[in-house]
């Protein structure tokens, strides 16, 4: 199992850079002038300009650029924003916290709201309470997060007046932001769950289980359930890329300092570098997410951890055996 | 009294096609630490019935009418939760492809004694020391006992999946076609051990097969079935012996016979009717080479040949007159 870690966390290395090579080569052919960028109004005056481009190394070829920033950052080190005096991490660093609290709060509310729905609409299926949850999930699926996040701002912000609208200054503040940003994974959270578990229900395990006379409840939670993770973590897994990518718009909406707006306003700004920064950082986390339901897969599917340990087992016993 | 007395069972599946009849009025009874044979057709309604004994039948299928009495009592009008208490304690079945029957992600041996801690008053140790003793009973090393179903062959999984049937010591057995998805040469292992763990435990068992060959080794009475009704009921004897039903007689002459000498077999013409659109009279005159039009317009009675002996059949004595020239 260890073996199979080490070599998935390898894996994730191609995959990594690849990301980096696309973002740094977009960056490098774009038509803006990061000379230009840096050095603002004064970037009129070609001898100045020119001067700079020479300190920030632009005139080198594309490959040693590349090569460089590559090994930079193999040393943490993202490059210096263009606009700020300061180095993309420093740009960074107190706005990832901000992003991560809001991505995984969504994802945790839609596990912890999403599965249980869709096991309710499961286990009631054909019935009212199954259509009218349905019917939720999908309209809420389908309706625009900044819509979400703009009508529950007026109810609860100015309506009722119970919660921060703006801003990160206490826990409350994050409260609407992940509801926003969990709305989506939750309805595809339900609705995956409520699939996989009609399709595991009707499975000749599950009668036998009912034919040794365990008790309804018991052979769902212990039979049906572990059965159906599998799509749903996949979801859950792959929730978390989207619910990075929501935070853009659900941070730019709730004006929480995170990573979201500091891609925005980095764009506006042409400070591609902490773009580019900021791209990096959402590869390697949506890249190890990946890789822990990959795992995850192994822990709740034993045909599956078989794979990975590849026969060890069976080799070991025959040691012992010796 | 029978142990099992199972009268009038109608069980049917409502869907937008229609109604679907798999099974349609059908009366036996197994004496205890007896075998029942039941035989037909895939889709004659054999597994329904199975399942309605444990009340198990699936969406979207209702037992509509009759009474299944276990011990006098009758199983249709207890509260759920006796029934759970029956199943897989008194009344357990081991279901046809034990390639899907187990869990996949529950080890063996957790699925075997989740049976005995469910049933039986004992703790975990207890339930484990049992657990390996089935096992063992059914010819599984207790070193497996911590292995997952994707690690065992077919014949190894429908082991467990006796072992779980047996690990109560249940009174009735229901066995559907327990060696159906097996290859031949494990068939007879199979059959041998369970009727060995049969006569072990006394249990009176139910033994749904298509296999004449099996019912004629393991069973003391045999109900045909056809189109969800019993067509011939009786002993062992009175079946094979005394053949009555023309249905009867056919699956007889689908097999070959290691004492007549036959140039071909002759199998029954046509297919089993659709269970949605069962034939009038009875459902098996269109393929039946006696029928005529009596039998299209009205349902037979069972007649009863012998003292327990029953045929579903307006021409039974024809048939049996017809068959006795034959045979001389």
């Amino acid at each position: 199992m260890l073996k199979y870690i080490l070599r998935r966390l390898l894996m994730i290395i191609p995959v990594l850079l690849g990301a980096i090579i696309v973002v740094f080569t977009i960056n490098y052919f774009s038509t803006t002038d990061p000379a230009m960028v840096k050095l603002g109004l004064s970037a009129s005056d070609p001898v100045k300009l020119e001067a700079m481009r020479e300190t920030m190394g632009l005139n080198r070829p594309y490959i040693v650029q590349l090569g460089e920033y590559l090994w930079n950052l193999l040393h943490g080190n993202l490059g210096d924003s263009y606009v700020y005096s300061k180095t993309v991490w420093e740009l960074l660093g107190n706005r990832i916290p901000n992003t991560l609290r809001i991505g995984l709060g969504a994802m945790v509310i839609s596990v912890c709201v999403g599965i249980p729905l869709g096991l309710v609409a499961a286990l009631h299926q054909n019935s009212a309470l199954d259509y009218i949850t349905t019917a939720i999930a999908v309209f809420m699926n389908a309706m625009p997060g900044f819509l979400v996040a703009v009508l529950l701002m007026i109810v609860f912000g100015l309506k009722l007046q119970w919660l921060p609208t703006s801003g990160a200054d206490s826990a409350k503040s994050f409260i609407l932001p992940i509801i926003a940003a969990g709305i989506g994974p939750i309805c595809q959270d339900a609705r995956m769950t409520r699939s996989s578990v009609l399709e595991v229900i009707r499975q000749d395990y599950v009668r036998t289980a009912r034919a040794k006379g365990i008790a309804e409840g018991k052979v769902i939670t212990r039979h049906v359930l572990k059965n159906s993770l599998i799509p749903i973590l996949t979801m859950v897994g792959s929730g978390l890329g989207t619910c990075l990518a929501g935070s853009i718009l659900v941070e730019m909406i709730f004006n929480i300092p995170g990573m979201g707006m500091l891609i925005n306003s980095s764009i506006m700004s042409k400070d591609f570098i902490t773009v580019q920064g900021c791209v990096v950082i959402c590869a390697i986390v949506v890249a190890l997410a990946n890789l822990l339901t990959d795992l995850a897969y192994a822990f709740v599917d034993p045909r599956i951890m078989a794979q990975y340990t590849g026969g060890n087992k069976k080799k070991k016993k025959a040691e012992e055996a010796a | 009294m029978s142990l099992l007395e199972i009268k009038d069972l109608t069980i049917h599946f409502p869907t937008e096609e229609g109604d679907v009849r798999a099974v349609n009025g059908i009366s036996l009874s197994v004496e205890e630490g007896k075998t029942l044979g039941l035989v037909g057709e895939t889709g004659a309604g054999k597994t329904t019935t199975a399942l309605g004994i444990l009340r198990l039948v699936p969406e979207p299928g209702e037992i509509e009418n009759g009474s299944i009495v276990y011990k006098g009592k009758d199983i249709l009008s207890m509260q759920e939760k006796e029934v759970q208490d029956i199943r897989g304690n008194e009344i357990s079945m081991i279901f046809q492809d034990p390639m899907t029957a187990l869990n996949p992600v529950m080890t063996v041996g957790d699925q075997v004694a989740e049976v005995i801690l469910r049933h039986q008053n004992c703790s975990k140790t207890e339930a484990q020391k049992r657990m390996v003793d089935i096992l063992a009973k059914v010819g599984i090393g207790a070193d497996r006992a911590g292995d997952y179903p994707h690690q065992f062959s077919g014949g190894m999984k429908q082991r467990v999946v006796i072992a779980t049937a047996l690990a109560c010591n249940p009174k009735l057995l229901l066995a559907d076609e327990p060696t159906t998805a097996l290859d031949v040469t494990i068939q007879a292992q199979v059959m041998e051990m369970i009727n060995e763990l049969k006569a072990e435990f006394q249990t009176s068992m139910i033994l749904i097969t298509h296999d004449l060959g099996i019912v004629a080794e393991s069973c003391d009475s045999v109900a045909i079935m056809y189109a969800g009704q019993i067509v011939e009921y009786g002993s062992l004897e009175d079946i094979f012996d005394h053949t009555t039903h023309p249905y009867t007689i056919g699956l007889f002459g689908s097999i070959p016979s290691l004492e007549k000498k036959v140039h071909r077999l002759q199998p029954i013409s046509g297919l089993m009717p659709d269970p949605v659109n069962l034939p009038t009279g009875c459902c098996f005159h269109p393929r039946c080479p006696y029928a005529d039009e009596r039998c299209a317009q009205e349902a037979p009675a069972a007649a009863e040949v012998s003292p327990g002996h029953l045929c579903r059949c307006h021409y039974w004595e024809t048939v049996r007159g017809k068959e006795a020239e034959d045979n001389v």
